[in-house]
C-alpha cells in the first residue's frame, strides 16, 4: 500500500538548510495499523505529512496503491487527499463557524458529491462515531472529545482507503482518548490502513506495528 | 448554490472581523459607483434636456443671411438682401444643392416686432413670412387647424399661423381657427396655432435673446412681401439632409448666391454645430469629472478590500491548510476568496446605488428633471463594482491558493 524509498526532506530556514528526515525506507501493508513513535524533532510530523500527501519530499520515491505520489502535481494530489486519504489531528481542525455535520461534509464538497448525498452519508458518518444528537453543534459547543469523533467522522467519510492522525489523543483526557482509540480499533478491523503519530506508551499495544524515530531516521523499534 | 450561500455567510464573518476597514472600504465603492451612477445619469438626462431645447430650431436647421457690415467702409452699400425669389427658385431645383433636403425663405422688416390686435386684446409679436416647409425645418407642428397650403402662398392669401402663447393672450380659451386679427391695418385669417415649445433652458442663458418663440405669428412669404413691397428674402432657411452634411449644404448654398450674384454680396450663416458641439464638451466635462472622482474612489476602496482580503488570509491561513487537506484543490480556494472579496465589493456597488438614489429623487424633486436608461448604469454599477472586486481580491485569492497545506497546518494564531 505505502512503498518509501530514500525519502529526505529538507526545510530552508534563513538560508541555512536544515535536514528533517533522511534515508527512510519503509513498506506498510494494506490494513496495517502503524504507530510513529519518538522524540520531538525526531521528524515524525515531516514523515506522516509525507505520507499525507500534504508535502512532498525533497528527494526519494513515494509510492501509494502503486501511484507514484512523488511525482504529482498539487491539483493531483489534492485530489488523492480528496479521495484517499482521510486526516485526524490533535487540535481537531474543526472550522468554528460551522455545525458538526456542515464540517463533515466539506470533504464531500470538494469530492464533486451532490448535497443531497453529502447530507446522508455525514449522518451515517456521525452517527458512526456516536455524534448522532449532536449534528448542529458547533465546535465551540462540543468536549474536546466529541470534537475529535467529530473530526474522525470527517476523515472517514469519504471511505478512505488511509487514515493519518497526527497525534489524535494528545490533548483529550483518559476516557476520551479510549473512545477515539476504540474507533480507530474499529476502523482498523474494518480493512482501513492507519498510520499516526503519538507520545501515548498506552497506544501502543494496540498497534499492528511500530516505528521508531531518532534524529529524522527510522531506527529498531 | 449552496456554496455561494456558504461564501455569503463568510464574507458576512470577515466583514465582522474588520468592521471599521470593511465599512471604509464599501464607503469607498459606493462613493465611487454613486458618483458613475450619478455623473452618468445626470449627464444623459441633462443631455436630453438640453438637446431637446436644440430640437426646437431643427437640429439639421441652417440659416443663410447677408452680411450687412462691408469689410472695407468707404465701399457703396448696396441695397437689397442679396437673396431674392429667383434665387429661391435656383435653390430648390435639385441640381443646386444636394446636400439640402427643403427650403424655406423668411420674410421680415428691419423692425420685426408688430403690434397684433383682436378686439381690445394687443400683443407685440415678431411676424416672419415662411413658405409651406418652414414647420418641418423648424420643428414646429401644429395644435390645432392646418399649415400653409401652395396655394395660400401663390395667391398671397392674409392668412396666419399663431403661436401658442400668442393664441392664448388675444383669443384666451375661444377657438381663434376662422377667426381674424389685425397687424396695423392688414387683416389675416387665423388658419392654425403651434404647439408650446420649451426653450426654457435657453432663455435661462440668454441664447434666445428674449425672443418669445411662443409668441410668434407666421405668414405666407408672399404675402409678407407684398405688403413691404419688396422681393428679398431676409433670411433663407433650410435643413440638410442629415447633421453630417450641414456644412456642405451651407457651401452649396453660398456659392450659389455668390454665381448668381457675381460676389456682390458677402453672407452668413449658421446652424446648431456649434450649439451641439458646446452642449457636449460641456456635458463631457461633467462625465471626466464623474469619471475622474469614480476612479479615485473605487481605487481607495479597491485598495481596502485588498487590504481586508490580505489580512482576511493571514488570519484564516489554518483554515486554509485544513480545507486543502480535506482536498480542496487551489482553484476552490482561489474561488472561495475571489467570491469574498467580490461580495464586499458588490456590496459597496449597492450602497452606492441607494446613495446616488437618493441624490437623483432630490435633483428629480427640485429641479425639473427626467430619468433616461438609469438601468444602464445600475448594470453598469453591478459589473464595476464586480471588477473591482475581482481586482482587489486576485492577489491575495492567489496567495491563499498558493499556500502549502502542510504550512499553513502548521500556523498558529
Amino acid at each position: 500500500m505505502i512503498e518509501l524509498y530514500d525519502i529526505s526532506k529538507v526545510f530552508e530556514l534563513r538560508n541555512n538548510i536544515v535536514s528533517a528526515i533522511q534515508n527512510i525506507n519503509v513498506k506498510i501493508d494494506k490494513g496495517e495499523f502503524v504507530a510513529i513513535v519518538g522524540p520531538s524533532g525526531s521528524g515524525k510530523s515531516t514523515l506522516l505529512s509525507i505520507l499525507g500527501c500534504l508535502s512532498l519530499p525533497s528527494s526519494g520515491q513515494y509510492v501509494l496503491s502503486g501511484v507514484t505520489v512523488s511525482e504529482l502535481d498539487d491539483d493531483s494530489l489534492a485530489e488523492i487527499r480528496s479521495l484517499q486519504i482521510g486526516f485526524v489531528f490533535q487540535s481537531y481542525n474543526l472550522i468554528p463557524r460551522y455545525s458538526a455535520l456542515e464540517n463533515v461534509q466539506m470533504p464531500m464538497i470538494y469530492a464533486g458529491i451532490l448535497e443531497e448525498e453529502r447530507l446522508d452519508r455525514a449522518k451515517l458518518a456521525l452517527n458512526a462515531v456516536g455524534m448522532s444528537d449532536r449534528y448542529d453543534h458547533t465546535p465551540a459547543e462540543l468536549s474536546g472529545g466529541q470534537q475529535q469523533r467529530v473530526a474522525i467522522a470527517r476523515a472517514i467519510v469519504n471511505n478512505p482507503k488511509l487514515i493519518i492522525a497526527d497525534e489524535p489523543t494528545g490533548s483529550l483526557d483518559e476516557h476520551s482518548t479510549q473512545d477515539v482509540i476504540n474507533l480507530f480499533q474499529q476502523l482498523h478491523m474494518g480493512g482501513r490502513t492507519i498510520v499516526f503519530v503519538t507520545h501515548n506508551m498506552d497506544l501502543l499495544p494496540y498497534a499492528t506495528r511500530v516505528l521508531k524515530m531518532e534524529h529524522g531516521q527510522l531506527v529498531d523499534a | 448554490m449552496r456554496n455561494f450561500l456558504e461564501n455569503l455567510k463568510q464574507a458576512l464573518g470577515a466583514i465582522k472581523q474588520n468592521r471599521l476597514r470593511t465599512l471604509m472600504s464599501i464607503a469607498g465603492i459606493a462613493f465611487g459607483i454613486a458618483s458613475v451612477v450619478t455623473v452618468g445619469v445626470i449627464s444623459q438626462g441633462g443631455r436630453d434636456y438640453i438637446y431637446s431645447e436644440l430640437e426646437t430650431y431643427g437640429l439639421n436647421s441652417i440659416w443663410v443671411y447677408r452680411e450687412w457690415e462691408e469689410d472695407n467702409p468707404f465701399a457703396k452699400v448696396r441695397e437689397g438682401s442679396g437673396i431674392t425669389n429667383d434665387d429661391y427658385a435656383a435653390m430648390k431645383k435639385k441640381i443646386c444643392c444636394p446636400s439640402v433636403m427643403m427650403f424655406s425663405p423668411s420674410v421680415y422688416p428691419e423692425e420685426w416686432m408688430k403690434n397684433l390686435r383682436v378686439g381690445n386684446s394687443f400683443n407685440n409679436s415678431s411676424v416672419e413670412g415662411v413658405d409651406v416647409d418652414y414647420l418641418k425645418i423648424n420643428n414646429d407642428s401644429i395644435e390645432k387647424g392646418r399649415n400653409f397650403r401652395k396655394d395660400d402662398i401663390v395667391r398671397k392669401k392674409h392668412v396666419a399661423i399663431i403661436g401658442f402663447q400668442l393664441k392664448e393672450n388675444l383669443f384666451g380659451s375661444t377657438n381663434p381657427i376662422g377667426k381674424s386679427l389685425h397687424m396695423g391695418d392688414v387683416k389675416f385669417t387665423v388658419i392654425g396655432v403651434l404647439k408650446f415649445k420649451n426653450r426654457e433652458f435657453l432663455n435661462a442663458i440668454g441664447a434666445t435673446q428674449g425672443f418669445e418663440v411662443n409668441e410668434r405669428m407666421l405668414i405666407p412669404y408672399t404675402s409678407y412681401q407684398q405688403i413691404m413691397g419688396t422681393k428679398d428674402i431676409h433670411t433663407m432657411r433650410a435643413e440638410a439632409m442629415s447633421g453630417a452634411v450641414v456644412n456642405k449644404a451651407l457651401d452649396e448654398i453660398i456659392r450659389l448666391l455668390h454665381r448668381r450674384h457675381g460676389n456682390r454680396y458677402t453672407y452668413q450663416t449658421e446652424s446648431m454645430l456649434a450649439w451641439i458641439e458646446t452642449t457636449n464638451d460641456v456635458l463631457g466635462m461633467v462625465t471626466l469629472i464623474g469619471v475622474v472622482s469614480a476612479v479615485v474612489s473605487l481605487f481607495v476602496g479597491g485598495v481596502g478590500v485588498f487590504n481586508i482580503m490580505s489580512s482576511s488570509v493571514i488570519e484564516r491561513t489554518r483554515e486554509i491548510g485544513i480545507r486543502k487537506a480535506l482536498g480542496a484543490r487551489k482553484a476552490d480556494i482561489m474561488l472561495q476568496f475571489l467570491m469574498e472579496s467580490t461580495y464586499i465589493s458588490v456590496i459597496g456597488g449597492i450602497a452606492g446605488i441607494v446613495l446616488s438614489w437618493f441624490v437623483l429623487v432630490s435633483l428629480i424633486f427640485f429641479a425639473d428633471f427626467t430619468i433616461s436608461s438609469a438601468w444602464i448604469f445600475l448594470s453598469a454599477a453591478i459589473f464595476v463594482s464586480t471588477v473591482v472586486g475581482l481586482l482587489a481580491g486576485y492577489f491575495p485569492a492567489k496567495h491563499a491558493a498558493s499556500l502549502s497545506p502542510s504550512d499553513a497546518l502548521r500556523f498558529e494564531n
